[in-house]
């Protein structure tokens, strides 16, 4: 049942999309939803590298490999470029740092085709081309799996292209790393509590 | 001071307190339960679906986003708009708006649609989505009056503590949050009929895509249904950075950052990352 769920609708367009492949495009999604990436049996697994990576959890870490899944079949077959959101490139960098099993196992034998990762240029106009391919990516993603995106993993365009190009690399050896929220919520408190131990010597004094 | 005799001032502080409580609650479920029903039919068209999720405010915005969109609109000066080219138009709506010379806000657009918003929220109250005028007053009635009556009880109460020399001000700080809250309840709240309120739950359920990142040409019906801040991070982003402007909002701004987003595919020809080696 849950493996009908995740299968791609396969349309007319679909089928004709995938002109570079020998196989249909059910056999593409067969042969993604059962690649391992990276190497068998390692002690610290590409999962756990990526989870360790990003501060993920491991149930999270598994949703967006399958949403990794699911962009390179749009990239094989929606007949355009496609867009990742940021945790699904973040699975991308890393499938691509595994140079190995990236150009000699997954191109050539679950994708059939070689699936080049192109960072922007810059500029005004490769911006709008990237949010362009990235509502497309969403319009494709709709049209194949008969759901949109979710929303925790492919964020709207005002995170995507506004917040999440800010993130930086940083080591917590050396920094202390606090929730947002949490900082200005102890910041407040910070500030009523010494109001209120103001007030209290001022009364006693 | 026959009523409350019995209680003390800070008796009658905890009685307002959870008082106050029960009309918070009472003003939320009032206005979800008892609006009327209407009558449950689809909506035809972005002009139905603006005016049955925002009003005219907000068909005047997804107009504008639809023709920003579509290139007939351009960034203005300070942050306004202004026309591109006229030959776009469809519908009345459109034909208005891309009828205005030199740069013009959305609350002047707005303006200038204002008739066929009346005209198509003439035809959603017809057709049950929408209350009439009578039925919003009576909701707006019912939604503030408990308000209304804990204010009376209330000012009673400080008038005779006071009378007494009782201090009062805690009680006058909470007559005047109850007051706030009451007019917040009266002159807020939406026109749409129960029937209208499920066409657009109904409606967001189904384009949460759009929500997201919608496509040039679906910029007005997104609009339409989510408001402005769809478009935040979009190329379109102008029309929402003058909305902004006008309500007094930050705008943000879309081209502030230029070098985000990586794509691939297989016609995908430039850039790639290098290898890393073994």
């Amino acid at each position: 049942m849950h493996k009908n769920l995740s299968l791609p609708r396969i349309s007319p367009t679909n089928s004709v999309m995938h002109a570079t492949g020998s196989a249909s495009t059910t056999e593409l999604w067969e042969r993604l939803e059962a690649y391992d990436i990276g190497y068998e049996g390692a002690a610290f697994p590409f999962a756990a590298r990526l989870a360790r990576e990003n501060r993920w959890t491991k149930p999270f870490t598994e949703r967006v490999i399958q949403e990794y899944k699911r962009f390179c079949f749009l990239a094989c077959t929606a007949g355009h470029e496609v867009t990742p959101s940021d945790a699904v490139d973040q699975v991308w960098h890393l499938h691509l740092t595994y140079s190995r099993d990236y150009w000699d196992e997954f191109c050539p034998k679950v994708l059939g085709m070689d699936l080049h990762h192109g960072p922007t240029a810059g500029g005004q106009v490769e911006r709008t081309r990237y949010y362009d391919q990235y509502a497309e990516t969403f319009r494709s993603y709709e049209e194949a799996f008969g759901e949109p995106p979710p929303a925790d993993i492919w964020p709207g365009a005002g995170r995507r292209f506004g917040k999440d190009p800010l993130a930086v690399r940083v080591n917590p050896s050396d920094v202390m790393l606090l929730d947002r929220r949490i900082a200005i919520l102890g910041a407040f408190g910070w500030i009523v509590l010494g109001i209120v131990i103001t007030v209290v010597i001022g009364g006693i004094f | 001071m026959e009523f409350f005799s019995g209680y003390s001032g800070s008796d009658f502080l905890v009685f307002y307190g959870l008082m106050l409580v029960t009309c918070i609650a009472a003003g939320l479920w009032i206005p979800a339960n008892l609006r009327p029903k209407g009558k449950r039919s689809d909506v035809r068209d972005v002009e139905e679906i603006a005016v049955l999720s925002g009003g005219a405010d907000r068909l005047s915005v997804a107009v504008l986003s639809s023709l920003f969109a579509n290139g007939a609109l351009r960034e203005g000066a300070k942050g306004k708009l202004n026309v591109r080219r006229r030959d776009e138009a469809e519908g009345a709506a459109e034909r208005a708006v891309l009828a205005k010379v030199g740069d013009f806000s959305p609350n002047e657009a707005r303006k200038s649609i204002n008739a066929e918003a009346q005209r198509v929220e003439a035809q959603l109250v017809q057709r049950g989505l929408l209350m009439d005028g009578s039925e919003r007053l009576r909701l707006r009635f019912l939604s503030a009056l408990p308000y209304a009556l804990l204010f009376l009880i209330g000012l009673y109460r400080q008038q005779a503590g006071e009378a007494q020399g009782e201090p009062t001000g805690i009680l006058v700080v909470l007559l005047i949050v109850t007051f706030i809250f009451g007019l917040i309840r009266f002159f807020t709240g939406t026109k749409r009929t129960i029937a209208g309120q499920q066409v657009v739950k109904s409606l967001e359920e189904e384009s949460s895509r759009l929500k997201r990142a919608p496509q040039a040409n679906e910029a007005g019906f997104a609009v339409a249904l989510f408001g402005t801040g769809v478009l935040v991070g979009t190329p379109w982003e102008p029309v929402h950075a003058a909305r902004q402007a006008g309500s007094g909002g930050d705008g943000g701004g879309y081209g502030g950052d230029s070098d985000s987003g990586d794509g691939g595919g297989s016609g995908c020809g430039g850039g790639g990352c290098g290898g890393c080696g073994g």
